[in-house]
């Protein structure tokens, strides 16, 4: 045997054990993955299965009934939570829609000063939401002397939500061509109608985003809104209030949870998928 | 060169030094990044003011609702003689396994899903999947575990009745442990996403170059991928290590009162209106941030640098 | 003014005899960087201009400041048929662009991106259609107004934003890197049919590139640009053979420059000493000749022959071939002379390497112009 022969055999060999040894990789990545992505998902949807089981204090499904369903019917506790809450998250959504069209557009065709206006408006995304409650408690309540209400869970919960909303408004806007505004006004647009004509359709799935974020984030809100909210009861307010007094209306929560997590995911897959979706074509 | 660059990126934007004197403040009214900058300034004084109070604070004293403008340390010596320091340490601890776990586990999954992922609807399911936890109600998704890892929940259930053991794993609930578990799940997005970010802008032909000089895919991706996604890697370290760090559901709901975290400090301390010690565990979260920040900063500086500003 | 007095693009009975585009004493920055150092430019209705330069010349902003894209930092004059339109924003100048990506609106279809510019001009639909047809009969795409901007090809793009720009009627059509885009076949095409529309429509058309070969194949004239300033400014024969700097030589593919110090006239051509020879040429510079001036030589290798005809005419090098590489059509030969390496283009086959041989050209194909100082 020759010498190139062997080394062209011990080439391959290597090559065969690399292949070997990538896929074994890939193999671990995935179940690793996927494994810690299940821990997301694996409680809330056990925690639709024991939202239907006898007994879901117990931890382990059975005997179905839709009882503790229609035990929401008979204690309506949560109803009024509810409202404040899609109230409040209508109005987060809002916000969110205007300003975060009013920043998205302009910031990407700033010349100065637009990372760090971004570092700034992306802020609150690295701070713990128990710091931001204290925080916001502290400043307003005790150095003015405001009393916390319905406007400082919109505050905790816009500035908890705008990040998010920016994003996914940045993620329409910085692909926008602004030369397109440019040839619009070359053939003879107003700035109104360049915004209506050309922006306007071109950003609305981003506004639509922002929207969405910001609805979702506010609904499900708890971390910040704790410090802030005084009498105010939002529906995660709610039902963590249920949950730490370990009181007898557990298996309510778990109806209630059950539903929130459905409704949430439902639109958050909506949105994302609506943006996805934009950004393909 | 740079002129021809200039000329299509700046929009319709007029430059300041027009001849014809057009007065500078008329000229931003009209523009499009006036708003940006009055929203800016609302953010600084709505949200970057308070959310950076709290450093202030944290050296005043107070009484209730009242505060005395007198500078004190007295908040920072609470913390250590009171026995606080050992909560610092065990959340700090516990962001650390939690933030290692998720980079573990991140990083491949990320450089599966950004360079092996052929598929763009799978890259889109699995995106998709890593963005609907953002929107759960944290108590809604923590909860069960209570029922899974409990004396009588399901994991102890199925490991009596394969007898593997005899009396119910104590360790499970109210625990390190399953406070771990509550928190690597919800917080593996913000490891993935950021990662999965910056090797996305990693050319695929810098790693077929590698290969072809005949690097092995460990090499290629010692001497290639980790160094390119750096800034990614460091990102996905703050906004894992962060968050975690300043959790306070899951803490109270798997900690159970039993293990004591930096949220259940700084809650229990405002319930008792120890304001300006809430404060002061809130500035530690944030010099940790600042920290982390200011370590993301140089990567990312050093990366630009290496990289010729192609990063 | 109103839709009446516009003059029709599809029937240009009458044309004002005011220039469509004056512009004097353009000035513009970026920063420390001077993009526009003081441009002049006159452009005659029915003219087909091209800026021609290399990237960051500031052609580019040139063009951007008759659009209205950029308000320059100093302008004296700036009138586009006769208006002055130094406070007038894009929208209320009767100039229309031809982007170099096309910028087509994507959220509309063919038809509607060339309706746009009537649409906001509160043209009622039914006019609108039949010039969108119109327009896109022009540029043979009748069948594609329903299309959208997606389904087109990169030609069927450019001709769309053809006839985008077209159906507003513009006084000027600026033409920014038109065939940027497009590849090396289609580009010919398009060249030869972007010409022909013009002359067609009897248009006045601007057009920046940095492809030599576009401009002296399209142009009536051609303005070369260097450093924010116009460095020469002329017909396509002229600017190719008779380059007034060094720069518009070099870009002109002159690669042949000679430095040396003018002589006295001889003839009707200059003389010019270097390297201790003597060189004739015609003097191209925008000034006038004054002996003793220092100045450059410049050549085209396809005009410098090998064995030149030993006649008062020719200027004759001796040399060594150092280098002969085939290009196809031509064997460029590199010749290492007294005055240093001249290139010549050889019909032929080309001398071996290492031959003594002699080069040569024609006093009248060689340019002279004065160093330094551009036009």
């Amino acid at each position: 045997m020759n010498a190139a022969l062997a080394s062209a055999r011990f080439t391959h060999r290597a090559a065969r054990r690399e292949a070997r040894l990538t896929s074994i990789a890939v193999g671990l990545t995935l179940i690793v993955g996927f494994g810690l992505t299940a821990l997301i998902y694996a409680p809330v949807i056990w925690l639709g299965i024991l939202s239907i089981s006898g007994d879901p204090l117990s931890g382990l499904p059975g005997e179905f009934t839709p009882r503790w369903y229609a035990g929401l019917f008979t204690d309506t506790r949560w109803l009024d939570p509810l409202i404040v809450s899609v109230e409040i998250a209508a109005g987060v959504s809002v916000l969110c829609m205007i300003s975060a069209t009013l920043v998205g557009r302009a910031l990407p065709r700033m010349r100065r000063g637009r990372g760090v206006l971004l570092v700034a408006f992306l802020l609150p995304l690295v701070v713990p939401g128990i710091v931001v409650g204290i925080d916001v408690f502290t400043f307003f309540r005790m150095l003015f002397g405001i009393k916390m209400g319905v406007w400082s869970i919109v505050l905790v919960h816009y500035l908890w939500a705008f990040p998010f909303a920016l994003i996914g408004m940045l993620v329409v806007s910085s692909r926008f061509d602004a030369r397109l505004l440019e040839a619009a006004a070359d053939l003879g647009a107003s700035p109104w109608r360049r915004f209506w004509d050309i922006e306007r359709p071109l950003l609305a799935s981003g506004v639509a985003t922002a929207g969405m974020f910001g609805f979702l984030l506010s609904l499900t809100e708890l971390p910040r809104s704790i410090f802030v909210a005084a009498r105010t009861q939002t529906l995660p307010l709610f039902t963590w209030a249920e949950t730490m007094s370990r009181g007898s209306h557990v298996s309510l929560i778990y109806c209630l949870n059950s539903l929130i997590a459905v409704v949430s995911v439902a639109l958050s897959v909506l949105s994302v998928w609506l943006l996805g979706r934009r950004l393909k074509s | 060169m740079a002129v021809d660059a200039f000329d299509r990126s700046a929009g319709l934007t007029r430059p300041r030094s027009a001849g014809r004197r057009r007065s500078a403040l008329r000229g931003w009214i009209g523009s499009e990044r006036a708003p940006v900058h009055i929203f800016a300034a609302v953010w600084a004084a709505g949200v970057l003011a308070p959310i950076s109070i709290s450093i202030v604070f944290s050296l005043l004293r107070a009484h209730g609702l009242r505060i005395q403008w007198t500078l004190s340390l007295s908040a920072y010596q609470d913390i250590f003689e009171s026995g606080r320091w050992d909560v610092v340490v065990r959340t700090m601890t516990a962001a650390a396994i939690v933030t290692t776990i998720c980079l573990a586990a991140g990083f491949p999954f990320a450089l599966w899903l950004a360079k092996r992922v052929k598929s763009q609807r799978l890259i889109r399911v699995v995106w998709m999947l890593l963005t609907v936890p953002f929107f759960l109600d944290p108590s809604a998704r923590t909860l069960v575990w209570r029922g899974v890892l409990g004396s009588t929940g399901l994991v102890n259930m199925a490991l009596m009745r394969l007898h593997l053991v005899d009396a119910p794993v104590e360790w499970l609930l109210f625990s390190d442990f399953s406070v771990y578990l509550g928190l690597i799940g919800p917080y593996f997005p913000n490891m993935v996403m950021p990662v999965y970010l910056s090797i996305t802008l990693i050319d695929d032909s810098l790693i077929q170059a590698s290969a072809d000089l005949g690097a092995t895919a460990a090499q290629t991706l010692r001497n290639i991928i980790v160094p390119l996604a750096m800034p990614g890697i460091v990102a996905g370290v703050i906004f894992t290590f962060v968050p975690v760090m300043g959790d306070s559901i899951v803490p109270a709901i798997l900690g159970g009162g039993k293990k004591e975290y930096l949220a259940d400090t700084v809650m229990s301390l405002s319930t008792t209106m120890n304001y300006s010690g809430a404060a002061a565990f809130a500035t530690i979260i944030l010099a940790m941030t600042g920290l982390l920040g200011g370590v993301f900063l140089l990567f990312r500086r050093r990366v630009l640098l290496a990289g010729g500003g192609a990063a | 003014m109103s839709a009446a007095e516009r003059i029709d693009f599809l029937s240009p009975s009458v044309r004002q005899s005011v220039p469509a585009l004056i512009a004097a004493g353009l000035i513009h920055r970026y920063g420390s960087v001077l993009a526009l150092n003081d441009v002049s430019l006159s452009v005659d209705e029915g003219e087909f201009l091209t800026i021609l330069g290399p990237s960051g010349s500031g052609k580019t902003t040139l063009l951007r400041v008759i659009g209205g894209f950029e308000t320059p930092a100093q302008a004296e004059t700036l009138e586009i048929a006769g208006v002055d339109v130094r406070d007038l924003p894009p929208n209320h100048r009767e100039v229309a662009t031809v982007f170099q990506h096309y910028a087509l609106f994507p959220h509309m279809t063919v038809g509607q991106n060339v309706e746009y510019g009537l649409k906001v001009r509160a043209m009622i639909p039914a006019g609108r259609r039949r010039r969108a047809e119109e327009a896109l009969a022009l540029v043979r795409l009748s069948d594609k107004y329903g299309r959208r901007i997606d389904q087109l090809s990169g030609g069927e793009k450019q001709r769309v934003a053809f006839a985008r720009a077209l159906v507003t009627e513009p006084r000027i059509l600026l033409l920014d890197e038109p065939m940027g885009a497009l590849d090396e076949k289609l580009r010919r095409e398009m060249q030869v049919e972007v010409r022909a529309l013009q002359r067609e429509l009897k248009a006045t058309f601007i057009q920046v590139t940095h492809s030599q070969e576009e401009a002296l194949t399209m142009s009536d004239r051609v303005a070369v640009m260097n450093h924010g300033r116009i460095e020469q400014l002329g017909a396509p024969a002229d600017i190719f053979d008779r380059p007034a700097t060094r720069f518009v030589a070099a870009f002109m593919g002159m690669t042949n420059i000679v430095d040396g110090v003018l002589g006295g006239p001889d003839g009707g051509l200059v003389r010019l000493g270097a390297a201790g020879q003597t060189i004739h040429g015609v003097w191209s510079g925008a000034g006038h000749a004054t002996a003793g001036q220092p100045a450059f030589a410049a050549i085209h290798p396809h005009r410098v022959a090998i064995d030149p005809p030993d006649d008062g005419g020719w200027t004759r090098l001796d040399g060594i071939v150092r280098a002969a590489a085939y290009k196809g059509a031509y064997t460029e030969v590199m010749v290492e002379t007294a005055m240093g390496g001249i290139t010549a283009s050889a019909a032929g086959l080309a001398p071996p390497e290492g031959s003594p041989v002699t080069v040569g050209w024609h006093g009248g194909d060689c340019a002279v112009g004065p160093a330094g100082a551009a036009a």
